[in-house]
């Protein structure tokens, strides 16, 4: 056994005092990535330490108490705080006022929301206690530490121990106390090298993240959905390693973990093959993502003059594939005209790119795929040089806040393009067409709302923005679409001119 | 041609004041003259004209129009002789006249030519005083660049400035007749900002200064800022030094103007700057000179230069300032104890102020990044952080207790949420990588291995454990077949796996045996 394996945890409360009592906002208690070596309850500096509190808003009497610990010394205290409604915070007697409520008990669930996790939450409906001030974003904001500059709310210790909304989506659903049990942690995907397209993958590889008990053994099972044993392995003490061939092509199914043949931990998993998007050139011809193969022909600077009004609507195909290659063909009939050097000005970017939380596969929405396919296509057939993609930090914000239970944070954003984009041009062998630094994520400096794409052009090596097309919706969840090129002139330098400041000055977020 | 003549005799007196748009008011005269034409191409507001619209055009159709109109002007020329100001706007008339050999500058040689040096340069001085004001007013901001940066800013935002006929380029064809790129500094004294850096930074002129006039600027703050700009925007290849970039130049914007000039211009010629890519003449220059402006500061034991070594910022300056050491081949035992002392001290104190303001790069929308670890694959960056060890090998108890103080805050981070556990894994990475630098030192002495334990023990007591855990659970560490990609935002656990590998290998890797034994009684995956 490995002798600083984590085992540690924190349990806070936040507290309005009434009176001589305290009512409880909220208590959560966590664990945390760390070791404890003491069986000692430890209250921090300021927010217990002593019996003082950590006075987040004096003006409301809100204040906060944390302390570190064992897992189970803290889940001991956490039951007796329920149970008694008084807790001794060194030395300092709380009475808390604990409103009527239930208990639910969640499972290890990781592919849904946060983390690897068991934990049981505590609910009551319409919590009285709650004061309005403190069921509130903005506020919340400040006490979470995702907002600074606030004359009279400090924020909760340790900083950003909260996910930003967390306390809010919590309270909103009626639940005021979080106690988390720590389990072991499990990763896995299938190998890339040997999946199949459109089949799935023949290799389940994964890491299990577990204190391992020498005498005991594991072993990791893969089953296709109908409960059937697909592959079966050893999981490697030393390395929590495991891989396994399987039995059949695998897209869906679950792993299990038994140890000494007890079921200790089951995920199911849809495996995603990562990104779809796979280009194929041989032989003077090009595959696209939809398996339509297109000759390379060599009038390459032959570019459409002219482009139409369109309206796409995906209900009004046959099935979603044609209506996704027809977006895709649409795409690429517009970069085609507004090449070779692209600027998509979309507030949202190309909006978020979902991950799997076990997996850490990327999946593309349908017209993400279409997006990048039309990309790739344009590139080798008529050549892009530079493509921007413009995007502002409003839509960050928004993406931030996407309650989805995915993390969705601007860092996680930028890191999946980054990734998107440079596995599918190393996946296509396309370095040839899209050399680096010619894909630019750029974050504007303000906000702005409409979405345009256009043509950039030189005039006596400077850059300006020329053509521009009117597209009425984000790339991300596209179900319609208007396609309007801009031919009014008075117009057309309208919106030129307010974006070529827009795009000026903005700042580079990611060059691929 | 007469009717023209009546209508520029009664137009142009009229004006009390320069008249970039003077071609509108004649043509709506509505006088026609035969093989003259007025075009103002679309006549509607833009954006990328410096008067929001076209000043228009006077086209002279035939080789008859032009003798008439060149024996006009002649005349016109006389007539205004004693009006500086019907002068200038005659001149942008004819700046706007449009014709075939143009190119030979017969209407603009003849004014010259008619009115002589002095008058032209006073009709300059009014051209550019009234450019000066109303030139792109509209889509330039006019602050005052206070620092060499500010400078930069400038000049990189006027490359969106692009204009057939620039006015500014024309007036400066009253007063120069090469067709080079140089221009005599005196001619920009008057420009406001934004004509300067349309020259230097669109047009490219390179700057030239008298002797007597370059003594002069050395007192002189806000131009000693804009010329350290334009040393450091030569960035081309192809760029060499000019004959006013001078040690005493150099000793003036290091000595007496350290946080408008000097600091910005050690990061760009020493540390991260896409600038000195390129490792043209100029630089190497900057570079010689700056050496030996700076060394002997460092080698000085004062409190001068203590208070020096204090302002310097992290990650930026140190990478400056340690590239300056690798290059130059300065030796920490070249250095005075009292400034080595400084340097491992202000490298804690930038610590202290970057964990001070972790709720702000918390609060931030942006993904902000104090440490700067997508520039980690640097070899620069990474040179730094070897050096940083170095200096940190002759810490005292108490810059330890403060290390320990700061990696204390950080560690809480990784307890937070996806932003706060963002910021502890930068800052542990940046301290691991300092920490396994050991094998890049050499000749260290008892004390100084002893050090470099203390220095792991705080790491190993604090961020340690929740990194390994949690960075272990990436597909790159976990995995042995991982393909390992390496991105922008990985670069830091990229290195901290190679570093781990290079230092278990190398002789000193005996030293952090105990550092090694704390991830072993943490980690599950095999870390290689």
């Amino acid at each position: 056994m490995k002798s600083k394996f984590p085992n540690a945890s924190i349990l806070t409360l936040i507290t309005q005092t009434d009176g001589s009592n305290e009512k409880l906002l909220f208590i959560y208690l966590k664990t945390i990535p760390d070791f404890y070596p003491s069986n000692e309850i430890y209250w921090y500096d300021k927010a217990g330490k002593d019996g003082s509190p950590n006075n987040v808003w004096n003006k409301h009497s809100i204040i906060q108490w944390t302390a570190c610990s064992k897992d189970s010394i803290l889940l001991t205290l956490f039951d007796s705080i329920i149970a008694t409604g008084s807790v001794e915070i060194d030395g300092k007697k709380l009475n808390l006022i604990i409103p009527d409520h239930k208990l639910v008990s969640h499972g290890a669930d990781p592919m849904k929301s946060r983390s690897e996790t068991k934990f049981d939450s505590f609910q009551t409906e319409n919590n009285s206690l709650i004061p309005q001030e403190f069921y509130q974003k903005e506020n919340l904001k400040f006490l979470s530490a995702y907002k600074t500059g606030s004359s009279e709310i400090k924020p909760l210790y340790p900083l950003g121990f909260f996910e930003d909304n967390f306390i809010y989506d919590n309270l909103d659903s009626g639940i005021w106390g979080i106690k988390e049990h720590r389990t072991a942690y499990l990763t896995f995907h299938g190998v890339r090298k040997t999946s199949e397209k459109g089949i799935g993958s023949k290799e389940m590889v994964g890491f299990y993240q577990q204190n391992f008990n020498p005498k005991s053994e594991y072993v990791a099972i893969v089953k296709n959905e109908q409960g059937q044993e697909n592959g079966k392995t050893t999981i490697d003490k030393k390395t929590g390693f495991f891989k396994t061939p399987l039995s059949e092509p695998t897209q869906k199914g679950k792993v299990e973990i038994l140890v000494d043949n007890t079921d200790e931990k089951t995920i199911e998993y849809f495996l995603i093959q990562d990104i779809k998007v796979n280009g194929h050139i041989a032989n003077a011809t090009f595959k696209d993502a939809y398996g339509r193969d297109f000759m390379l022909t060599s009038d390459k600077k032959k570019r459409p003059e002219s482009i139409t009004n369109f309206t796409w609507q995906q209900n009004v195909y046959a099935d979603k594939k044609t209506a996704n290659q027809k977006l895709s063909d649409l795409f690429k009939s517009i970069f085609d005209y507004l090449g070779p050097k692209v600027l998509v000005a979309d507030p949202y970017f190309i909006n978020n790119i979902n991950q799997d939380n076990t997996t850490k596969a990327l999946s593309l929405s349908h017209c993400q795929t279409a997006f990048i396919n039309a990309l790739i296509h344009s590139a080798i057939e008529k050549g892009i040089t530079r493509f921007n993609i413009l995007g502002c930090s409003r839509a960050t914000n928004h993406l931030d806040n996407d309650n989805t239970g995915t993390l969705t944070k601007t860092e996680l954003l930028f890191e999946n393009y980054e990734k998107l984009f440079r596995r599918f041009i190393a996946d296509s062998k396309l370095e040839k067409y899209l050399p680096p630094s010619t894909i630019t994520f750029k974050r504007a400096k303000e906000d702005f709302h409409n979405r345009y794409w256009f043509s950039l052009t030189d005039k006596e090596g400077v850059e300006v923005l020329d053509k521009c097309i009117i597209i009425t919706n984000s790339i991300g969840n596209m179900s319609e679409l208007d396609i309007i090129p801009v031919t009014d002139e008075s117009q057309l330098r309208q919106i030129t001119r307010k974006y070529t400041g827009i795009f000026k000055n903005s700042e580079t977020r990611l060059s691929i | 041609m007469v009717g023209l003549k009546t209508v520029i005799q009664k137009i142009i007196p009229s004006k009390s004041k320069i008249d970039w748009m003077i071609i509108h008011d004649i043509s709506k005269s509505k006088i026609e003259v035969e093989g003259i034409e007025f075009s103002f191409i679309d006549g509607k507001e833009r954006y990328d004209e410096p008067f929001k619209t076209s000043q228009g055009y006077l086209s002279l159709k035939s080789s008859s129009a032009i003798n008439e109109f060149t024996k006009t002007a002649n005349e016109l020329l006389e007539e205004f002789e004693s009006n500086p100001i019907a002068l200038a706007n005659l001149f942008i008339l004819f700046t706007r006249a449009s014709y075939k050999g143009e190119d030979k500058e017969t209407l603009l040689k003849n004014f010259k030519k008619k009115l002589g040096k002095d008058v032209c340069s006073k009709i300059f001085d009014l051209l550019i005083s009234s450019l000066n004001s109303d030139y792109y007013k509209d889509s330039y901001s006019t602050k005052k660049p206070g620092n060499t940066n500010d400078w930069l800013d400038i000049f990189r935002s006027t490359q969106y400035i692009h204009g057939i006929s620039d006015p500014l380029i024309n007036c400066l064809q009253l007063v120069r007749s090469e067709r080079n790129r140089k221009i005599d500094f005196d001619l920009l004294e008057k420009m406001k900002p934004l004509l300067r850096a349309v020259l230097i930074g669109q047009y490219g002129f390179d700057l030239e200064i008298s002797k007597s006039k370059l003594k002069k600027l050395y007192h002189n703050e806000d131009e000693l800022i804009f010329l350290s700009a334009c040393l450091i925007d030569d960035s081309a290849p192809d760029k060499t030094s000019p004959d006013w970039l001078t040690q005493i130049l150099i000793e003036r914007f290091f000595e007496n103007h350290w946080d408008t000039i000097g600091k910005h211009i050690f990061v760009h010629v020493f540390g991260l700057s896409f600038r000195n890519k390129n490792n043209n003449k100029l630089y190497d220059r900057l570079k010689d000179l700056s050496h030996a402006v700076l060394i002997k500061h460092l080698k000085v034991e004062n409190s001068e230069t203590v208070k020096w070594i204090s302002q310097f910022e992290f990650p930026s300056d140190f990478i400056a300032l340690f590239e300056w050491f690798s290059s130059k081949k300065i030796y920490p035992n070249e250095i005075p104890n009292s400034n080595r002392a400084a340097i491992a001290n202000q490298f804690i104190s930038e610590m202290q102020r970057i964990a001070k303001s972790i709720p702000v790069h918390l609060a931030s929308e942006n993904s902000s990044d104090p440490f700067t670890s997508f520039q980690l694959y640097e070899g620069k960056y990474q040179t730094d952080l070897a050096y940083v060890l170095l200096f940190l090998l002759s810490a005292t108890d108490t810059n330890r207790k403060d290390i320990e103080k700061v990696c204390h805050e950080f560690k809480t981070l990784f307890y937070g949420g996806f932003r706060a556990t963002y910021l502890a894994t930068h800052f542990t990475e940046l301290m691991l990588l300092i920490g396994l630098s050991g094998n890049y030192l050499k000749g260290l002495n008892k004390a100084e291995y002893s050090s470099l334990k203390k220095y792991l023990k705080i790491i190993s007591d604090t961020v340690l454990i929740p990194y390994i855990h949690l960075k272990e659970r990436e597909d790159e560490v976990w995995n042995p077949e991982s393909e390992r990609e390496v991105f922008q935002f990985n670069a830091g656990s990229h290195l901290v796996i190679n570093a781990m590998a290079n230092v278990r290998k190398h002789e000193i890797g005996k030293h952090y045996e105990p550092f090694f034994k704390v991830i072993d009684e943490v980690k599950i995956a095999e870390w290689k």
